[in-house]
């Protein structure tokens, strides 16, 4: 088998060149503009980049929970083969049920505070099990998850009520509940971002071990380049709505290409203490009026003429890193 | 000048779009510009201006709706329309009156009392308001028009008496969640006034909700007051009042359904107008930041 | 640096809560601050970091201790404080969103301050001062004009550090001024910060849960946990030798962007446990229950504050010989 044979086996997840926009009063927002990238299974892919980037959008075109006054232009999510946005409402659920599940990155407002964690669980659990399955085999469904992201005592957690538990232990509830019912895919929004850093880092280390033990996918969001360093293979680096970098995350973090990349890297602070950045100048582009060619170009400062007219194409440079610049040079 | 004027046109538009998502209220905006244009210079477009005051034809007198009078004549032969369109500007006197005096005045109790909550002052206040808010209302507006003499300024204090408590709880509701903001911190951290915390920075940010309520509220209060003169406390003959009309036709009912009929379907539509318009406001008002 | 401009003294702060239980918000911590310096007060949630602050700025009155800024005692909140001392000490908060009143101008808002301490600036005056504040962080004075949803997170906190100072303090207490902002919009705040403090001599008390930000901010490091006092030491000392084990777990926890501060964290230290509530802190060493190298004196005997080396004072049994 080549290795190009089992990467197209190993695919749960592919975004084909996604364009998303949203109507808003009449002005037309093109958020998502060609965005592609694969999740193989037990893989960790991270989407990172800084608000208003286009991360959560995407997260929500995976699920087809997007607003309704978005329109998808163009392109597909093929989640096991199948496209998210022709399938029919039945197949739909079956796979937000059972196939791709999100954490979110405040989870006190993920669980509902006047119920109790047994009733929740218990009540996301008979959605995804065949229906009759009797209470006794989802609680112990509940107990075996819990036990999975190493919450003590879980059948106290299960009677407990959400504010009874701490922001970290909340958080591994909502874990609990995507990977009990089996899912293969998770969507993991900012999860540790609200959370303390050595709570966070309990978290982050708690899904790189269900990846690797129960090959289970993740789709890590942050804006941290520091979370997605420690915590993904493969990492897409966005900029308003574009994949503007990719690769596995040792490469990307390593040698960065483009341009604004490169400058993102330079502004966040570091342990060494080398001085800090002056920031990129500008602001994220008027989405109801990106610029024609490179988005990143009015901000970059290597923009020529043909960064404004062409959009960069998504360069190889060397072995399974990409960038979209036009002065990126193959194998530089 | 250009410069000026873009951004201006382009939040109008904007506000237009918002206000007309849903289009029903736009019907809504129709009914209450179509009402107040009739209340300002209904007596010039009325068919008989004469008729809205005490004008008596027994000739033409109960005549069913016909050609010459749509909505047919009353007991002394007065154009029913004529006399409907003529009480219009009192009914949007009376609504605008009372939520002028009682907007401000509930305000003021339930913001003093929101931003000092949990002092002296804050239960005194609210406890107040609580005593009005449990009064039954049609109760106390009928006690208080019986007390005084029997016209529409005092039906109008009697609706406003029992109307600012809820304005008051609006406000306390806004200024006890905003005095933890961190702007309203800042101003007394670094030594501003009350009147310039309450005033300056409170209000600007009660307004949408205070305007929203004041348009929703408009019906309500033109329904309080025609219930009012129902009862024989409002406007007194001659002049017309949709209450009055309604409630010295029934008497005659079904026979000369049209003396309570047309009156009734004009206090339906002014309030479903307002209600309508009241909704389009909000959705205007509300979600301002996306 | 030169001379003492705040020193806080054994200071607590005690909330009372229904059923006779007392939340221990800040309990016992000494501070100094000096002229021109930054102040790195770092701590996770619960620790008390904002607590201090605003304790500082007035909002709360100190259960015990001292707050002695420039030889006056601040203890009392801020009614009692002069406009003097209000002017003094001033502070900028967190959230974007929430420091500038939505409905009101950025010039309004500015102008507050102006109204406030500045009584001989007529209203023509202050209008245009307005600008020139805007102009002095670095933002276009046309902003002045704008309401606060129109403009950016980074602009919202330059203008909040505009306001703060317009009555012209001399300590400024950054409550978490940039942990709300992407990292390109943080480096340009930072950076406006910074200079600021350069040509104006300016104290900062920079709160915050960023360990990274500190090594590039901070002249000292001061390391909360649970309204007690674990770590202080000067910024390069502090990340080259961490002594409190809990400071420890705190660098070996931050994510990193490079390879080369991978090789600056401590040992790999897998962070265990949870903070404990501050309504039930535990006896002892508060850090004891989550700590690898407790001994048994930690569950009994809380730990003093000891200077261990110029400048850095660690509470700790692990350093008490």
């Amino acid at each position: 088998m080549t290795k190009g044979e089992e990467n197209k086996k190993e695919i749960l997840l592919e975004v084909r060149n996604l364009s998303v926009s949203f109507d808003v009063y009449g002005k037309v927002s093109h958020v998502l503009d060609g965005i592609s990238f694969r999740v193989g299974k037990g893989e960790r892919v991270g989407l990172v980049g800084e608000s208003g980037c286009g991360k959560t959008t995407m997260l929500k075109a995976i699920l087809r929970v997007l607003p309704r006054n978005a329109l998808v232009g163009g392109g597909g999510i093929f989640f096991e083969g199948r496209n998210v946005f022709e399938m029919p409402d039945a197949e739909l659920d079956v796979m937000r049920r059972r196939g791709a599940g999100m954490i979110f990155q405040d989870p006190s407002s993920a669980l509902n505070p006047v119920f109790s964690v047994e009733s929740q669980f218990l009540t996301a659990l008979q959605y995804s099990n065949p229906k009759g399955t009797p209470r006794k085999k989802l609680y112990s469904l509940a107990i075996e998850a819990l036990n999975n992201v190493v919450l003590p005592d879980p059948e106290r957690i299960m009677k407990s009520f959400p504010y009874q538990l701490s922001g970290g232990m909340k958080q591994r509830v909502c874990i609990a509940i995507t990977i009990a019912a089996g899912r293969r895919l998770m969507l993991a929004d900012e999860p540790g971002t609200s959370l303390d850093v050595t709570i966070q880092d309990q978290i982050l280390r708690l899904i790189n071990n269900l990846a690797e033990d129960k090959k289970l996918s993740v789709i890590m969001v942050s804006h941290s380049l520091g979370v997605i360093r420690e915590s993904t293979s493969y990492v897409n680096i966005m900029y308003a709505g574009t994949v503007v970098e990719s690769g596995a995350t040792e490469d990307v973090f390593k040698k960065p290409r483009h341009p604004y990349t490169v400058a993102l890297m330079a502004c966040v602070p570091k342990l060494t203490g080398d001085s800090l950045a002056k920031g990129i100048p500008g602001r994220i582009p008027d989405y109801t009026q990106p610029p024609g060619g490179c988005r990143f170009a009015p901000r970059c400062p290597q923009a020529e003429g043909v960064c404004r007219e062409q959009k960069p194409p998504h360069l190889e440079v060397v072995s399974g890193h990409r960038a979209s610049c036009h002065f990126v040079r193959r194998g530089e | 000048m250009t410069l000026l004027k873009e951004p201006l046109k382009n939040s109008l538009k904007k506000s237009w779009l918002k206000y007309s998502e849903s289009k029903i209220t736009v019907l809504g905006l129709v009914i209450v510009v179509g009402f107040a244009l009739l209340a300002c210079v209904g007596e010039h477009v009325v068919p008989y201006p004469e008729h809205i005051g005490s004008f008596v034809d027994f000739a033409n007198a109960s005549r069913p709706p016909n050609l010459r009078h749509p909505f047919g004549t009353d007991l002394i032969g007065r154009d029913i329309l004529s006399r409907i369109v003529g009480s219009f500007r009192n009914t949007l006197l009376m609504g605008v009156i009372v939520l002028c005096i009682s907007a401000p005045v509930g305000f003021i109790v339930g913001v003093v009392a929101g931003y000092n909550k949990g002092k002296l002052i804050d239960t005194v206040l609210m406890r107040l308001t609580d005593i009005f808010l449990a009064l039954p209302p049609l109760v106390l507006a009928l006690a208080i028009a019986s007390v005084l003499q029997p016209n529409m300024i005092n039906s109008m204090l009697a609706i406003t008496v029992m109307w600012w408590p809820w304005y008051a709880r609006l406000s306390y509701g806004v200024a006890s969640s905003l005095r933890t903001e961190n702007y309203i911190v800042y101003a007394e951290l670094t030594g501003a006034g009350m009147f310039h915390i309450l005033f300056r920075e409170i209000l600007p940010n009660c307004l949408s909700s205070l305007l929203t309520k004041m348009t929703l509220d408009m019906g309500y209060v033109i329904i309080m007051g025609a219930t009012l003169s129902y009862a024989g406390l409002g406007e007194q003959a001659p002049k017309p009042a949709l209450g009055s009309m309604i409630s010295q036709g029934v008497k005659y009912m079904p026979a000369q359904w049209w003396f309570t009929v047309f009156p009734a379907i004009a206090i339906i539509v002014i309030i479903l107008g307002f209600n309508l318009f009241g909704d389009g406001i909000s959705n205007m008002l509300g979600a301002d930041e996306s | 640096m030169t001379g003492k401009i705040l020193e806080i003294k054994r200071l607590k702060k005690y909330f009372p809560l229904k059923n006779r239980l007392v939340v221990k918000a800040i309990d016992g911590v000494d501070l100094e601050l000096y002229e021109g310096e930054t102040l790195g007060l770092v701590g996770e949630s619960g620790s008390g970091k904002s607590t201090i602050a605003y304790m500082l700025v007035g909002m709360y009155e100190a259960t015990e201790g001292d707050i002695v800024y420039k030889g006056e005692n601040l203890t009392q909140a801020g009614i009692y404080r002069t406009l003097r001392q209000k002017r003094e000490i001033q502070i900028v908060f967190q959230d974007p969103g929430s420091s500038l009143n939505p409905k009101r101008t950025v010039r309004k808002s500015l102008m507050v301050p102006l109204a406030v301490h500045d009584k001989g600036l007529s209203r023509e005056q202050a209008y245009r001062r307005a600008e020139e504040l805007l102009e002095e962080v670095g933002l276009p004075g046309e902003f002045a004009d704008k309401y606060p949803h129109t403009l950016g997170g980074g602009e919202r906190q330059l203008i909040s550090v505009a306001r703060a100072l317009a009555s012209r303090p001399s300590l400024l207490v950054l409550d978490e001024p940039t942990s709300a902002l992407d990292v390109s919009i943080q480096a340009k705040v930072i950076g406006k910060l910074v200079e600021l403090q350069r040509e104006r001599n300016l104290s900062y008390l920079f709160i915050t849960h960023d360990l990274s930000l500190m090594r590039n901010v901070a002249d000292r490091v001061a390391i909360l946990y649970l309204g007690r006092m674990c770590e202080q030491a000067r910024t390069s000392e502090f990340f080259e030798k961490p002594r409190h084990p809990y400071t420890q777990m705190l660098l070996s926890s931050i994510p990193v962007a490079t390879a080369e501060e991978e090789m600056l964290k401590p040992a790999k230290i897998l962070s265990s446990g949870e903070i404990p509530s501050p309504v039930n802190v535990p006896m002892g060493c508060s850090f004891h229950l989550r700590c690898r190298e407790k001994m048994p004196i930690c569950r009994e005997a809380r730990p003093q504050m000891r200077e261990i080396a110029p400048g850095h004072s660690v509470c700790c049994h692990l350093y008490e010989q």
